[in-house]
């Protein structure tokens, strides 16, 4: 075991190899900064450049960026008060109060610092878990293979923030979602709709970049000023370096803490770091300075950060079952390799395993050692506003997303689940299960069918591995049963889980006609599922029926919640100003006839439409919903001090301003437009071909949307033009080529 | 001087700020009272049918922590209450929870009550 770690150790000194992770760390610490891509989008961004080289150096330039993501992300988070990603915001309270005092170079180092430990020490968890797991995964046949996959999907579904009905709904849509295409057992054709192209089944990157990437970017496009400047980087460097080696036990603390939350699916960077924050505040002796410029509370969450996405990959790769969204992408990227992450990796693969350790390692390094040289550009970077960005985004992340396949289709397929996705975020879906249940939906079945064929009936079920994962897998819900009964009686308060329902600034349109007709949608898929799902022969259908049903009984589960909270809505309301439908409705009219919006609806006919005629429907049901009272504290972590939070929070007591009702908001018609915007610049990829496409969509977006300067918009322009023109002869990259020059051609 | 009232909407609570109010009435002290409920939304003091006249007229004052974004746990939130506002007493409700009860969800009033730096009088909720 140790001679293969070294010999992966020696094979990091290729330069070629050396390189990659270079690379990778540089695209990683750039990507964090960008607020809300985070490592999701670095891998999904990056991804698509890896198809064409091999595992080693894929790999390398992947970890080298994932491993720094929570790096960089701090900087804005100290220097400005705004969060590059939604985890750094715990790094805010301190790092910000700190910054302001003057000493924003204590604050960075100690978080610099403190992401580097935490990516070695989640490295050294990773190692470790190798040897230690060894034994368990190689005693795993396909049944207890199969229940994994099972508790992946769950457990996301259930630890990810927000609703458990909400999260087991998306699980069972993205397994719905990734069961589109070829069966595995009988080589039939499943949802396909007869479409050559669905028989692939949908792109990985297209489903991640769209349901993530898109997503973000439309919600986030209407940022139009840059932040405010940021707090002069000052201070000296040398203090925060001593004062962070008497906080090493918060570090170590900090990491485990970290290292767990990432083992455990769907409780990702942003739950760890909060959790890691309570722990350094619940052992503090003197506990006044948190929220004041602890350097407690920056030390203890950056190190869990980092070393959560150590933590993520340790059942990605022993036993198939991502952590998290970004290591649910490299899992899909293993599998194109042919390399079957689970017990087969550490047997057959294990030099790529200590590959990925040493490449984590070595990333938190120079991740922190490049942010320590580099602050200040760094700084001037998170000047620029998103929607500026927002342009340059949407061209390389289509370009990403062509990349898998080569397939225009996969574009529309990545706006649509881009639409999708918004509409998850912001009626607070939580996304990770979506993705996880999209990744392991074949998997999930594949195993399902080797294990009924190789054991008579439900023998399998006996077999002690199974058994366990069944009692991990059942023994939550009896608990929730028992504490819903509690709950009933009253006597449970504390542990009421009420406070799921309320608003927060992440996702502003719950318990809105949106989430309501969201359900309604969800219901209407699964029904369509069911019928479709009867045509097909029975071992084909097995699994997609039982999601099916599974997923049409939740759906009537959530339209019930939906109902109930509307109804309570409605008597804390009785009282609302006609003037506020009136608005809504004419909001809505107008929407319906900007170009693009409503238009961008294709094979998800039946959510697009669904919508439309709900905001038609606006004025009927659109009483506020009166949560906006009950505030966003409650929730773990959604206490963001943000522009929305303060939207989310202004229509306290059933003053509901119009715009900011839960029928057609602002946010959303801009959500849309963008939407509108991807849609006009896939038409004329198609036609005009991409670099051209590119030269006219990029400047447009910028002066219309953006309303950039006239300068900026020619130099962004120009160098996105010869990079793209570049790009091929760098690296195996494809450009879509336009109907117009095929004709030439 | 000031009394800290811990404030969940349940029995308990209701009687420990009731007590809270009735203790800064003989001690002659102001009244702070934090919602330490899982919702942790702003309290009004109409709500808690408390007669802020009875205190006032002596001089003192009732008023509602606001809700903090930085700690969200309940215990945390009262202990960093009380180091930072110099509180003389800390008022709690209490009720029985069962042992596995207490050791998988905790208990706040048992953390509060281990590590305040001054006087905790717990009340039951009658």
């Amino acid at each position: 075991m140790l001679d293969s770690a070294m010999a992966a150790l020696a094979s990091l000194a290729d330069p070629a190899l050396l390189l990659m992770l270079l690379v990778g760390v540089v695209a990683g610490l750039v990507m964090g900064l960008i607020p809300g891509l985070g490592g999701t989008g670095a891998v999904a961004i990056l991804l698509p450049i890896t198809f064409g080289m091999e595992p080693a150096p894929a790999l390398a330039l992947l970890i080298g960026a994932l491993a720094v993501v929570h790096t960089s992300d701090t900087v804005s988070a100290v220097l400005l008060g705004a969060p590059g990603s939604a985890s750094a915001s715990v790094t805010m309270l301190d790092g910000y109060s700190m910054a302001r005092k003057g000493q924003a170079k204590r604050a960075l180092s100690l978080a610099f610092l403190s992401s580097m430990a935490g990516g070695i020490i989640g490295a050294v968890g990773l190692t470790l878990a190798i040897p230690l797991a060894r034994p368990l995964v190689l005693s795993f046949a396909s049944p207890e293979l199969f229940m994994l996959t099972v508790l992946g999907v769950a457990l996301a579904a259930v630890l990810s923030r927000g609703n458990v009905v909400k999260g087991l709904v998306a699980g069972l849509m993205g397994l719905l979602l990734g069961m589109v295409g070829t069966s595995p057992t009988t080589a039939e054709e499943r949802f396909t709709f007869g479409s050559l192209f669905l028989g692939d089944g949908l792109s990985l990157v297209a489903v991640a970049l769209g349901i993530f990437g898109l997503a973000e970017i439309a919600s986030r496009a209407s940022q139009r000023r840059g932040e405010n400047a940021p707090v002069k980087v000052t201070g000296g460097w040398g203090s925060g370096i001593r004062e962070w080696l008497t906080h090493w036990s918060q570090v170590l603390r900090g990491s485990l803490i970290g290292i767990w939350a990432g083992v455990l699916p769907g409780v990702g960077a942003t739950a760890g770091t909060w959790l890691a924050y309570g722990q350094a505040v619940a052992t503090a002796k003197d506990k006044r300075q948190f929220g004041k410029g602890d350097p407690r509370g920056i030390v203890g969450p950056e190190s869990a950060n980092n070393s959560v996405e150590a933590g993520d990959l340790i059942p990605t790769l022993l036993f198939g079952i991502p952590g998290g969204v970004p290591s649910a992408m490299l899992l899909g990227m293993l599998l194109t390799y042919g390399i079957q992450p689970g017990p087969s990796i550490i047997t057959d693969h294990l030099d790529l395993m200590y590959l990925i350790v040493w490449s984590f390692a070595i990333a938190s390094v120079l991740g922190a050692l490049f942010c320590f040289l580099t602050v200040r550009p760094l700084a001037s970077l998170t000047k620029v506003p998103f929607a500026v960005l927002a342009s340059g985004l949407v061209a390389i992340m289509l370009l990403g997303s062509f990349q898998e396949g080569g397939q225009l289709g996969d574009l529309w397929v990545m706006v649509l689940l881009g639409i999708a996705g918004w509409v998850l975020k912001s009626t607070g879906f939580p996304r990770a299960p979506f993705l996880i249940g999209f990744v392991l939906a074949i998997p999930l079945e594949r195993y399902y069918f080797l294990t009924d064929s190789l054991y008579n009936g439900f023998e399998w079920m006996l077999r002690p591995g199974t058994m366990v994962f069944l009692a991990i897998l059942v023994l939550p819900i009896l608990w929730n049963i028992f504490k819903w009964i509690r709950a009933r009686r009253r006597l449970d308060r504390d542990d009421d889980p009420q406070h799921e329902n309320a608003v927060d600034a992440e996702s502003p349109l719950k318990n809105s006609t949106w989430s309501l007709a969201t359900a309604l949608v969800v219901i209407l898929i699964f029904a369509g599922s069911l019928v479709i799902s009867s045509g097909f022969s029975p071992e084909a259908r097995l699994v997609p029926q039982l999601v099916g049903w599974g997923g049409l009984i939740m759906g009537l589960a959530l339209l019930g919640q939906e109902i109930v909270i509307r109804r309570r809505a409605g008597q804390l309301q009785a009282a609302m100003p006609v003037q506020v439908a009136a608005e809504a409705a004419a909001s809505s009219s107008v929407v319906m006839g900007s170009p693009g919006s409503a238009h961008a609806v294709g094979s998800t006919g039946a959510t697009g439409s669904a919508y439309t005629g709900s905001t038609s429907a606006g004025p009927i049901t659109s009483a506020g919903t009166g949560t906006g009272s009950r505030r966003t504290a409650g929730a773990v972590a959604t206490a963001v001090p943000s522009a929305e939070s303060i939207a989310s929070d202004a229509p306290v007591n059933g003053q509901t301003s119009a715009g900011q009702g839960p029928g057609w908001t602002k946010e959303a018609g801009f959500a849309f437009k963008t939407f509108g915007w991807m849609a006009g610049f896939l038409i004329l990829i198609g036609i005009l071909g991409y670099l051209v496409a590119v030269m006219i969509f990029v400047p447009a977006f910028l002066l219309i949307v953006a309303r950039a300067k006239t300068k900026t918009t020619i130099i962004y322009t120009a160098v996105l033009y010869v990079v793209l023109l570049a790009l091929p002869t760098l690296l195996p990259i494809d450009l879509p080529q336009g109907w117009l020059s095929q004709l030439v051609g | 001087m000031t009394i800290l009232a811990c404030f969940t909407d349940t029995p308990e609570g209701r009687s420990a700020v009731r007590r809270a109010v009735e203790e800064a009435g003989r001690l002659d002290s102001d009244v702070l009272i934090a919602n330490i409920d899982t919702d942790r939304r702003e309290l009004s003091l109409a709500e808690l049918d408390i007669d802020p006249a009875a205190l006032s007229s002596g001089g003192r004052t009732v008023a509602v922590l606001p809700p903090s974004s930085v700690i969200h746990d309940a215990a945390d939130l009262v202990l960093q209450t009380e180091q930072e506002r110099k509180i003389a007493l800390i008022v709690l409700g209490l009720r029985r929870r069962s042992r596995v009860g207490k050791l998988i969800l905790g208990s706040h009033a048992q953390r509060i009550l281990l590590d305040a730096g001054c006087p905790v009088l717990t009340v039951k909720a009658n």
